[in-house]
C-alpha cells in the first residue's frame, strides 16, 4: 500500500528550492504555488533534467527540470569558467541532489536518494501510483520546475 | 598541504580547487581529484594528501565507505565531508568514520574557505 505525500513533507522540497537558490546565487527564487499534476500526461520539463531515484521509507523520484540559459547563468554566477554541455548536464543533476538532500533535514534518511541521472531533451511520465507534484519557480526571468512523484511505503 | 578532491560533479570539484588558492589559506597544493570513492582510494595510495574534501552520494564507492577505508590507510588524513545530504544522522556517522568535518551544499566561498582553514587548524 502506498500513500500520497503529505502538505508538510511537500514543504521539505520548496524550502530546499528556496533556500538552493537564495544561497548559491544570493538572489532567491520566486518560488510559486505547488500543483497537482495529471499523472496521464507528459510532465513538465525544459531543456535539461536532472533526475534522483528515491527508495527506503519513499518510493519515486524528483527531479529538476531547467533551460539552458538559467543554468548558464548559475554557472556564471558561481564562477565556473566553462560552459560546455557536459558543465551543464553536470550542474542539472548537481542541483537536483542538493534540492533531495536538503529534503532529508526534514524527512530524515528514510529518503534514500540515487546519484543524479542527467539528461536533455528528456520526455518524463509519472510513475503512475499517485499524482507528483509539480513546484514551478521562476530565477532571474528563466521559469524551471521541480516535480516530486513520490509515495511513504 | 596536499589536498585531494572527491566528488561525483566537476563543477564541484574545480570550484573546491579553484578556492584551495584562496589568500585567507595557507598554500594547498592538489595532488588527485576523484569522481567517486573506489578512484579516491587509488590516488590516496598514490598521492598521500594531508587533506581530503569528500562528497558521500557517488555512484561504486560512497563517500562513507571511502572515509572508511582513508582512515585505515592514514592515522594523519583530515577529512572535510562537503555533501547535500542535509540529516544529522548522516553528518553523526560521517563525523564518527573519521570525517573532521561537515559541510552542506549548496555552500558559499566564504564557507568552504571557512571550514577549510578550520580542518587546517587541527
Amino acid at each position: 500500500m502506498t500513500t500520497e505525500l503529505q502538505e508538510n513533507e511537500l514543504r521539505a522540497f520548496v524550502d530546499s528550492v528556496t533556500h538552493f537558490f537564495a544561497h548559491s546565487s544570493g538572489d532567491g527564487a520566486d518560488v510559486r504555488s505547488a500543483y497537482l499534476a495529471d499523472p496521464r500526461s507528459e510532465l513538465p520539463r525544459f531543456d535539461y533534467t536532472g533526475i534522483i531515484d528515491v527508495r527506503g521509507d519513499w518510493r519515486g523520484c524528483l527531479y529538476f527540470s531547467a533551460p539552458r540559459g538559467m543554468l548558464s547563468h548559475l554557472l556564471l554566477v558561481t564562477g565556473e569558467g566553462t560552459y560546455s554541455e557536459e558543465d551543464h548536464l553536470d550542474l542539472v543533476g548537481e542541483i537536483a541532489n542538493t534540492f533531495s538532500g536538503r529534503a532529508r533535514r526534514e524527512l530524515g534518511e528514510g529518503l534514500e536518494i540515487s546519484v543524479p541521472r542527467r539528461g536533455r531533451g528528456m520526455a518524463i511520465r509519472a510513475s503512475g501510483a499517485t499524482r507528483p507534484f509539480v513546484i514551478p519557480l521562476t530565477w532571474r526571468g528563466y521559469d524551471a520546475v521541480v516535480v516530486v512523484d513520490l509515495q511513504i511505503r | 598541504m596536499r589536498m585531494m578532491i572527491v566528488d561525483d560533479s566537476s563543477i564541484i570539484r574545480n570550484r573546491i580547487a579553484q578556492l584551495a588558492n584562496h589568500p585567507d589559506l595557507p598554500r594547498i597544493d592538489i595532488v588527485g581529484m576523484a569522481r567517486h570513492g573506489g578512484e579516491a582510494v587509488s590516488l590516496f595510495a598514490q598521492h598521500r594528501p594531508d587533506i581530503v574534501t569528500m562528497d558521500l552520494t557517488m555512484p561504486e564507492m560512497d563517500g562513507i565507505d571511502c572515509i572508511k577505508r582513508l582512515v585505515l590507510m592514514s592515522d594523519n588524513v583530515r577529512i572535510l565531508v562537503v555533501s547535500a545530504l542535509g540529516d544529522k544522522r548522516t553528518a553523526l556517522q560521517a563525523l564518527m568514520c573519521g570525517a573532521h568535518g561537515y559541510l552542506h551544499k549548496p555552500f558559499t566561498n566564504s564557507e568552504l574557505v571557512g571550514s577549510l582553514r578550520e580542518l587546517m587548524k587541527d
